[in-house]
């Protein structure tokens, strides 16, 4: 009898390590009748984004009825990598599905790692050359492309209509009057009276992806660069004088007090900043401050006229069984239609040229800002295998010239930490 | 089965059953109830452990396990030259020194406080504990609302008394500290309860018989109170030495472990290495000497208490 327990013991545990391999997430693409099934996973954005992915694969199954069946999984991300961490644990068990969503930098890494295919084999040239040239270089890595997306994305300044009245001051409303930084350091400052600052920069956000992506634009403009262009040192690049002077414009800024590290989340909207540098994936939030009256402008420049860029993309995943199935997908999730409707809904721009003919509020203020930033002056971050390095430590350095700190110490310490990291990808 | 239940008949189950059977079916018996412990505890806990001391001498990359290689001790040279571990370990230590014998004073006096027999005193134990029963996620979010430098609660607290306002989070020499105040208040009703259980073992009548010997309540409790909670005292020091060494989801809830790194612990630093930068070689060494230091520590301590008690 006693013999019997410790039997049924071991069967129960035997059945239930079985049952944690049967219930493995990913393990791609199985056919039923001909038809192949594919999983899929995509960040849990924006609801209405979210509610969009869920419509616009409900359509692609209606489509592809009796070849293609896609099964979609939204993933929660919430603020730190809870997603990208998902990623890594799927990777490593084998458990990764056949389509999935990533944020536009982390292509590279993806890539370099063997976790993507590529999809040139199954992308038309011509229909390519449709995308923003930024999505296509966020996309690509060592020459081969590996992720389309449906959405660009851009940052602007926006501003408080009726506080700029107030201080005399007038924000350009075309690319080549954008503000220089000295201009927009001034008007900064001329704006930051009593209560009110001049500038938000959202800071709060904390040190994540958003200020790499909106600090790296800081030394781009300064003709600096993040990495050389084989994107194989950071030594000189990260830490070079231009990318030193940049962030000490930075550091002027926060000394100057225009702007704050400790802005809540909604200062601009309710009126306690004048101007925010902010993603335009806010615009749609503005609808709730039935006070605020807000127009934006051009990313201001020193050097160079440069503006971010880069967004969620879809790729196939090596584990795919059905890459070209797989490919299908990641091609109706960034078709034309996929475009237009998912920048109506969501307020970003769209990642293709021929979608912002079709939508016609772009071609006015304040949309044309966006637009006259993605088609000129948008610039991907560097798609580099190092990229999660680079971007974290850059950031914190970001924050830490925000914070008063010593900037060309930070730097070195960023370029030094990146490229070690590089050095593991050399063959 | 059947032949089982006929020789363990009440009546002659001792006769027919020798010793050494008997022995043996112990054996099986014991087997049968730690064998399920044992096995979760390999596989969840012995095995990751043997892993990560074999993952720390090599250059395993989390999305290329394919291309591990043994690097001896290069992981190790890397840390002693690394100024983040340094400042990691500081934090870690600076966090652990004070919360743990704060946090145990703490405890004892609100275990004293709700000894009393007091109409609705149930109301505060369980107002103290409540911080304990609520997740910490949840409690770290809350506290990042309260701490908001602008329109946060503690300031505007502060400031009816003439303070502040202070950066709390967003500053490098105050955040840390902040933590420190949080997780005292969320975790102090755990020791609480225990101390209080702890309490209520000593016999009235000690204190009653200080009371005609004229004890004054500051005597009672040095002489009575804390030798009767003696053995509990050293158990929540150990206890909660051991857990303050561990903090990660204050700062990675709170402040990612900014700014300028004054937040980084060393459990935010094997994470943030192993898995956002996915270096699980370089991530596991970090694990490794964390362990070796809660080790060092902890016997240490053993030993110190035990000197105490002979």
């Amino acid at each position: 009898m006693k013999k019997g327990v410790l039997l049924l013991f071991c069967l129960i545990f035997a059945f239930s390590m079985a049952g944690c391999s049967n219930d493995k997430q990913g393990a791609s693409g199985s056919e039923k009748g001909g038809e192949v099934k594919l999983k899929m996973w995509a960040h849990q954005g924006q609801p209405k984004e979210v509610d969009f992915y869920k419509k616009r694969i409900d359509e692609f199954n209606k489509e592809h009825k009796g070849k293609i069946n896609v099964k979609l999984d939204i993933i929660p991300s919430g603020t730190g990598h809870a997603y990208e961490d998902k990623i890594n644990a799927a990777a490593t068990s084998n458990g990764l599905p056949d389509v999935l969503d990533m944020d536009g930098p982390f292509v590279g890494n993806y890539a370099a790692t063997g976790i993507l295919s590529p999809i040139d084999d199954y992308v038309e040239k011509s229909d390519k050359q449709d995308f923003a040239k930024s999505i296509i270089q966020q996309g690509t890595y060592d020459g081969k492309l590996y992720a389309l997306g449906a959405m660009e994305s851009s940052i602007v300044v926006f501003y408080n209509k009726k506080l700029l009245k107030e201080a005399g001051i007038q924000a350009p409303e075309t690319l080549d009057k954008a503000w220089t930084w000295d201009q927009f350091m001034e008007a900064s400052k001329k704006l930051t009276k009593g209560d009110v600052r001049g500038l938000t920069m959202h800071m709060d956000l904390g040190v994540g992806e958003w200020l790499t992506y909106m600090g790296s634009v800081f030394v781009w403009s300064n003709d600096g660069l993040l990495l050389n262009n084989d994107r194989t040192k950071a030594e000189g690049y990260l830490n070079g004088p231009e990318s030193v002077e940049a962030l000490n414009y930075v550091k002027g800024l926060f000394k100057s007090k225009v702007v704050s590290v400790s802005n809540g989340p909604a200062d601009f909207e309710e009126g306690k900043a004048a101007m925010m540098i902010g993603g335009v994936w806010l615009i749609p939030g503005f609808e709730d401050y039935k006070n605020l009256d807000w127009e934006m402008t051009y990313f201001p420049y020193s050097k160079k006229k440069v503006s971010p860029s880069g967004s969620w993309a879809f790729g196939v995943s090596s584990q795919s069984q059905h890459p070209k199935e797989a490919a299908e997908v990641v091609k109706w999730m960034s078709n034309k239609d996929s475009v237009i409707e998912i920048s109506k809904i969501t307020g970003m721009p769209p990642a293709r040229e021929s979608a912002f003919k079709e939508i016609k509020e772009y071609d006015k203020l304040p949309k044309k800002v966006i637009k006259d930033q993605v088609l000129n002056t948008a610039k991907a971050r560097p798609a580099t295998p190092a990229y999660p390095v680079l971007s974290a430590k850059f950031a914190e350095a970001f924050q830490a010239a925000a914070l008063g700190q010593d900037v060309k110490q930070e730097l070195d310490k960023a370029a030094k930490d990146t490229d070690r990291e590089l050095e593991r990808f050399k063959k | 089965m059947e032949p089982v239940t006929q020789k363990t008949n009440v009546n002659n189950a001792l006769p027919t059953v020798s010793p050494k059977q008997r022995k043996r079916k112990n054996l099986y018996t014991s087997y049968g109830f730690v064998g399920p412990a044992i096995i979760l505890l390999f596989v969840f806990l012995i095995l990751p452990a043997v892993l990560a001391l074999y993952f720390s001498f090599t250059n395993y990359y989390l999305l290329t396990p394919e291309n591990t290689k043994f690097v001896g001790m290069e992981n190790y040279k890397r840390l002693a030259e690394d100024s983040l571990f340094l400042k990691s370990l500081g934090n870690t230590a600076l966090f652990v020194v004070i919360v743990v014998p704060v946090q145990t004073l703490v405890a004892l006096a609100l275990a004293l406080l709700v000894n009393q027999k007091l109409m609705g005193i149930k109301f505060f134990r369980m107002a103290f504990f409540a911080p304990v029963v609520t997740s910490m996620v949840i409690v770290s979010i809350l506290w990042t609302f309260i701490y908001n430098p602008d329109n946060g609660l503690a300031n505007s607290i502060l400031n009816i008394v003439g303070l502040g306002p202070f950066q709390f989070l967003t500053d490098k020499d105050q955040a840390m500290y902040s933590i420190i105040f949080m997780s005292i208040w969320q975790g102090a009703g755990y020791q609480m309860m225990i101390f209080l259980a702890g309490l209520q073992e000593i016999p009235d009548h000690l204190y009653e018989a200080a009371s005609i010997d004229g004890a004054n309540a500051w005597q009672k409790l040095i002489h009575i109170t804390i030798p009767g909670i003696r053995n509990i005292l050293v158990f929540i020091a150990i206890v909660t030495m051991i857990a303050a060494t561990k903090l990660f989801i204050q700062p990675f809830v709170m402040t990612q472990g900014g700014p300028l790194d004054s937040t980084k612990t060393l459990v935010y630093m094997v994470y943030e290495t192993g898995f956002k930068f996915r270096d699980v070689g370089y991530s596991s060494a970090i694990a490794i000497l964390f362990f070796l230091i809660v080790l060092i520590i902890s016997i240490l301590q053993r030993r110190f208490i035990k000197e105490n008690t002979e």
